[in-house]
């Protein structure tokens, strides 16, 4: 495994060189024919900084990219899907090599031919997405995790379904990580004298780790990377109808099932008799602090005071800025204030966020030319994909099985993009953003839907479902395989509703 | 050492049941009467399986019974055929049993807790593994990840038990009762 990846990553990094070199030749005779002469790269800074400039410069870069510049990209997410299952402990050590080989496999050769361009676009992306991002889940993740819910109730198919019901309000505004983190501890206690017990753990990865997610930018990546493109906070309400489907659905069969479960699983009755513990919430003055994240990330999409910093062309308003420094305030004060107790009650550790930084950071740098030729729209390298998936109804499917087996916050990117290339190419995003929900609302409400209900579909669909299958391995739980999970119950379960979701709402 | 019988009675299912569960009530000393079906002990006809599988009730039960019970319940089955539409068809003596298993757990108390079930087999049991118990401990996987999955513990094995019945039925029913252990059906030898 090692030497595979010792060679293939240098073989990589010089072809696209090779390649990389042809694109800009192509580049640079498009420009010419189209501007007069005029190289590409001054145009960009010429016209503007920002993201007008940005989106001009992306476009043009984006009709010369040929498809397979895509390939670091599609390596990093096949990595991220394919090496848990195959290579686990293998994966555990060298995630962060991984990324970083992914990452330098595209961005070497990308600097060397497109030099101050290249620059330009990769902290474009790291400082307009990736650290928000990384930010936003920090904060989230180190707020709930200084929540903990203790004690333990028996686990009635009542009391299972309030908990995964609180879990799934809790998830669009804790996010879906920390939503799955408070709650799954209790639940797996409420229910450790349980013969069947799967079934629980199934339905809280759908309805907490996934679609609980979807009411706000807060609650699962994908809408926070919409949010930081200039989809409004409240924007993501509209959701509403469709998570309501899913979500009482969903819980009306849960608590269906779970009832013939327990009426099978006798022996617990009298077994857990007396050892009911009442719930006791710990920390709950981080509740404070979540209010201060959401009251930040509100407050950095209602208020433009029309001030910035710009970085090598890049703006960055005045609200953003406040808005992170605010997030990385109220992570720190929740630290401070909460006992190490509670953290350790919850196994709380530093690496999942260690993971998702060194993995977006090589995700956020190999996605560079699939989103630049997605921009390009009809002229892009992807015009096929454009031409194939033309409806809403599509975009949800198509979104949302792609986001079953890649990570959904890129492909919730991707796909975003591709419906801002297809309505509106060449305009300023900060524009074209704001003409997709006036006029092709139901583009974004597809792509937004399909993303975050069909990270449910796998276990590799969302970061917290992987999370919560080990917490419940740990706990004695017979957690189905990669396949069983998909046959037993995300086949049969969930995709019936999303049939129902695409009949109702896509059509 | 007991001896245990495998008996099969033509019937509704439901019915035999009844009637044997009945029949060992009145009995001074009762023996333990163990239903194939229910027990995952695999029994002869295919089509009853296939009839199970379906939800239709099967026409025959299998039952294992201890050679002092089995001669008793055969005469009073026999003597009460006509009446109750039952009628024993099969009576064989079982010389020994045999049935796969295999495990992968994530925590040491349950990898202690399957270590003490297979270390109580008794001497006269034979387990063979196809693959051996493993127990691996990687410190650095410890902790809760989302991306990188991996165990701090594993222990994990798969393998087959063989025996004679009254030796090998109480270590197939600890391994079924738990929760992470996959057990196959139980496969009967028989004297004859």
């Amino acid at each position: 495994m090692g030497n595979v990846q010792r060679w293939i990553i240098p073989i990589l990094a010089v072809l696209l060189v090779a390649g990389f070199s042809e694109a800009l030749a192509e580049q640079q005779h498009a420009t010419r024919e189209s501007h007069g002469g005029e190289a590409v790269h001054d145009a960009i800074f010429e016209e503007g900084h920002g993201e007008a400039g940005n989106a001009h410069g992306s476009e043009a870069l984006g009709k010369s990219l040929p498809l397979w510049t895509m390939a670091p990209f599609v390596g990093i997410l096949l990595s991220i899907a394919l090496l848990p299952l195959f290579a686990p402990h293998f994966w555990h050590r060298h995630f962060g090599r991984i990324s970083a080989g992914w990452a330098l496999a595209f961005s070497i050769p990308f600097l060397i031919v497109f030099k101050g361009e290249a620059l330009h676009e990769i902290l474009h992306i790291y400082l307009v997405d990736y650290i928000p991002f990384i930010i936003l889940l920090w904060a989230l993740f180190t707020v709930s995790g200084g929540i903990h819910v203790g004690g333990s109730l028996r686990g009635t198919p009542l009391l299972n379904t309030i908990l995964i019901l609180i879990g799934t309000v809790l998830a669009s505004w804790m996010g879906t990580t920390g939503a799955s983190m408070v709650m799954i501890r209790p639940l797996l206690r409420a229910n450790r004298e349980r013969k069947h017990k799967v079934h629980i753990v199934c339905f809280f990865i759908f309805l907490v780790s996934n679609i609980g997610g979807s009411l706000t930018p807060l609650g699962d990546p994908p809408l926070f990377l919409g949010f930081l493109h200039g989809v409004p906070f409240f924007w993501t309400f509209s959701l509403l109808p469709h998570m309501v489907l899913m979500v009482v659905a969903l819980l009306i069969v849960f608590f269906i099932v779970d009832t013939r479960y327990y009426r099978r699983d006798k022996d617990m009755q009298e077994a857990t008799a007396g050892e009911k513990q009442p719930i006791r919430i710990e920390g709950l003055y981080n509740l404070l602090f979540l209010g201060g994240v959401v009251a930040g990330v509100l407050m950095s999409g209602m208020w433009r005071p029309g001030t910035g910093t710009s970085i090598y062309g890049i703006d960055i308003p005045t609200q953003n800025l406040v808005r992170d420094l605010l997030l990385i305030l109220m992570g720190f004060l929740s630290l401070r204030v909460t006992p190490r107790r509670i953290r350790s009650a919850n196994e709380f550790t530093w690496f999942p966020i260690k993971e998702v930084a060194y993995l977006f950071a090589g995700i956020f740098m190999t996605i560079i030319p699939a989103l630049a030729i997605l921009r390009a729209g009809s002229e892009g390298s992807l015009a096929f994909l454009l031409d194939a998936v033309k409806e809403p109804v599509h975009y949800f499917w198509v979104t949302g099985v792609l986001s079953s087996f890649l990570d959904n916050a890129p492909t919730y990117l991707t796909f975003f993009n591709s419906a801002l290339g297809r309505f509106f190419p060449g305009t300023a995003e900060s524009v074209a953003v704001g003409q997709l929900i006036a006029e092709q609302s139901i583009f974004l409400k597809a792509i937004s839907a399909g993303a975050v209900f069909m990270g449910a579909n796998t276990y590799i669909g969302n970061a917290p479902n992987f999370m919560v299958r080990s917490i419940a391995e740990e706990s004695g739980v017979p957690m189905p395989s990669f396949f069983g999970y998909m046959i037993r119950y995300s086949i049969p379960f969930l995709v019936p509703l999303y049939l129902v979701v695409a009949f109702v709402f896509f059509r | 050492m007991a001896v245990y019988h495998e008996l099969v009675i033509a019937g509704h299912y439901d019915l035999a049941r009844g009637f044997v569960m009945g029949f060992l009530t009145g009995k001074a000393s009762p023996g333990p009467a163990i239903f194939s079906r229910e027990r995952g002990i695999r029994r002869v006809s295919l089509g009853e399986k296939m009839l199970a599988w379906t939800g239709i009730h099967g026409t025959a039960a299998h039952v294992i019974v201890d050679e002092g019970v089995a001669g008793d319940l055969i005469r009073d089955i026999t003597m009460a055929e006509e009446e109750i539409g039952l009628k024993v068809i099969s009576n064989r003596p079982i010389e020994g049993a045999a049935f796969g298993f295999h495990f992968k757990v994530f925590a040491r108390v349950y990898g202690e807790q399957i270590k003490r079930i297979l270390g109580s087999a008794p001497s006269g049991l034979k387990i063979s593994y196809e693959k051996a118990p493993e127990e691996k401990v990687d410190p650095d996987a410890r902790g809760v990840e989302a991306y990188t999955p991996s165990h701090e513990y594993e222990y994990s094995a798969k393998g087959t038990a063989a025996g004679r019945f009254a030796d090998i039925y109480p270590l197939f029913g600890k391994l079924l009762e738990h929760p992470l252990v996959e057990v196959e059906e139980m496969e009967l030898e028989y004297k004859d």
